[in-house]
């Protein structure tokens, strides 16, 4: 049976020599973890941080190959419901493998995806800012239209050159 | 509330000076280290920002605002009598110089046997003015807060019959002191952690951070 956390009692060494010298022999790091901050919403994840783009991005991306929804479920072999709320952009995450088997279909990078759909740390400035400047200028329409597809064709070229830089 | 003394090296002479290691704290205590933290926060923004460094150089916790989530840390029951979390914090004159939460349930060992029991830490933190950011020339005012948190938590691991066991998702910038410093396992990022990395200390590990390998 697991001892009660809050009555366990931590003995530290009376001498504390060898210890203070581990502790002091280097500079003071940086020591923040984020389970804490993931658990009570503290933590920005990318999602946060790009908001509507991701969803945006697999509609635009999925429009301009002429796919329908249901088409891009199939071939993607994912569920049809959960690709309507990430075009939505309903309050939820994909799972890791949605967002893998969309970029399959829609032939986009797969890792710089996952950093869209919050499922993994943006580390390129490059798309953080693309993607801004893909939100601000698309609009959800039943055609793309010309400055539409401008806008896409430049935030996918960034997509690809954030990938290849990997 | 258990007290254990201890010291911290005061950078400015080079001095050990007297600290204590509390050991079981209530979760005011938390929100009250982060508001004494948060001013010298702000300023180090500031000042980053005045000196126009890059926002990939800053603190990546530093715009994370405890206080506004008072409500759901509440709602954790972290201090409540039934609670299997702990907090344990170090404290210097009347200042917080850091503090660790740390959990018994949720979570197990992913390195060797899977499925262990683990202790893991939800929350470190070393006082804003301990951090070296050369950034804009700030020299840390003690060393080895974060060291000893961690050591707090193994010999607490150890007590609850863990073996040492530790793990926890470090922020980017704290990855190479778990890596380096405590001489944790890096597993890689996690997705379900927002693609934090995910460490884990394991009971051979944790002899080693001890110093209980060497004769």
């Amino acid at each position: 049976m697991m001892k009660d956390i809050r009555n366990v009692e931590i003995k530290f060494p009376a001498d504390r020599g060898v210890f203070l010298e581990a502790a002091t022999s280097h500079g003071e790091s940086c020591v923040s973890v984020g389970g804490l901050a993931m658990e009570v919403g503290v933590l920005q994840t990318a999602a946060v941080r790009f908001p509507r783009v991701f969803g945006q991005l697999v509609e635009y991306a999925r429009r301009s190959q002429g796919l329908t929804v249901e088409s891009l479920a199939q071939q993607a072999d994912i569920d049809l419901t959960e690709l309507v709320a990430i075009e939505r952009n309903e309050d939820m995450q994909p799972s890791p493998r949605t967002v893998y088997q969309i970029a399959q279909v829609l032939k986009l990078p797969a890792s710089k995806l996952m950093e869209l759909a919050g499922l993994a740390e943006a580390r390129d400035e490059g798309l953080g800012k693309a993607a801004l400047r893909f939100a601000a200028r698309s609009e959800p329409t039943a055609k793309l239209s010309k400055e539409e597809r401008e806008a896409f064709e430049e935030f996918v070229r960034v997509l690809v050159e954030c990938s290849d830089r990997e | 509330m258990s007290v254990q003394p201890t010291k911290l090296k005061w950078v400015a002479t080079g001095d050990l000076v007297p600290a204590e290691f509390q050991t079981l704290l209530p979760l005011d205590a938390l929100l009250e280290a982060e508001e004494q933290w948060s001013p010298r926060r702000i300023g180090i923004l500031r000042e980053l920002m005045r000196r126009g460094v890059d926002e990939r150089q800053w603190p990546q916790h530093s715009h994370w605002n405890w206080a506004k989530k008072a409500l759901e840390l509440r709602g954790l029951n972290i201090d409540g009598p039934l609670s299997p979390r702990r907090i344990m914090g170090m404290r210097c004159g009347a200042e917080w110089q850091g503090m660790i939460l740390v959990t018994a349930v949720g979570h197990q060992t992913r390195l060797g046997r899977i499925g262990r029991p683990l202790l893991y830490a939800d929350y470190v933190e070393s006082a804003p003015w301990n951090l070296e950011i050369k950034e804009i020339a700030q020299a840390p005012r003690y060393r080895g807060v974060g060291w000893q948190l961690i050591e707090a938590a193994v010999r607490l691991s150890k007590e609850m019959e863990f073996g040492g066991r530790v793990g926890l998702h470090s922020l980017p910038q704290s990855e190479s002191f778990y890596r380096w410093r405590c001489g944790m396992t890096d597993l890689g990022p996690d997705s379900q952690y927002s693609g934090l990395r995910y460490f884990e200390m394991t009971e051979e590990q944790a002899r080693a951070f001890l110093r209980e390998d060497r004769p």
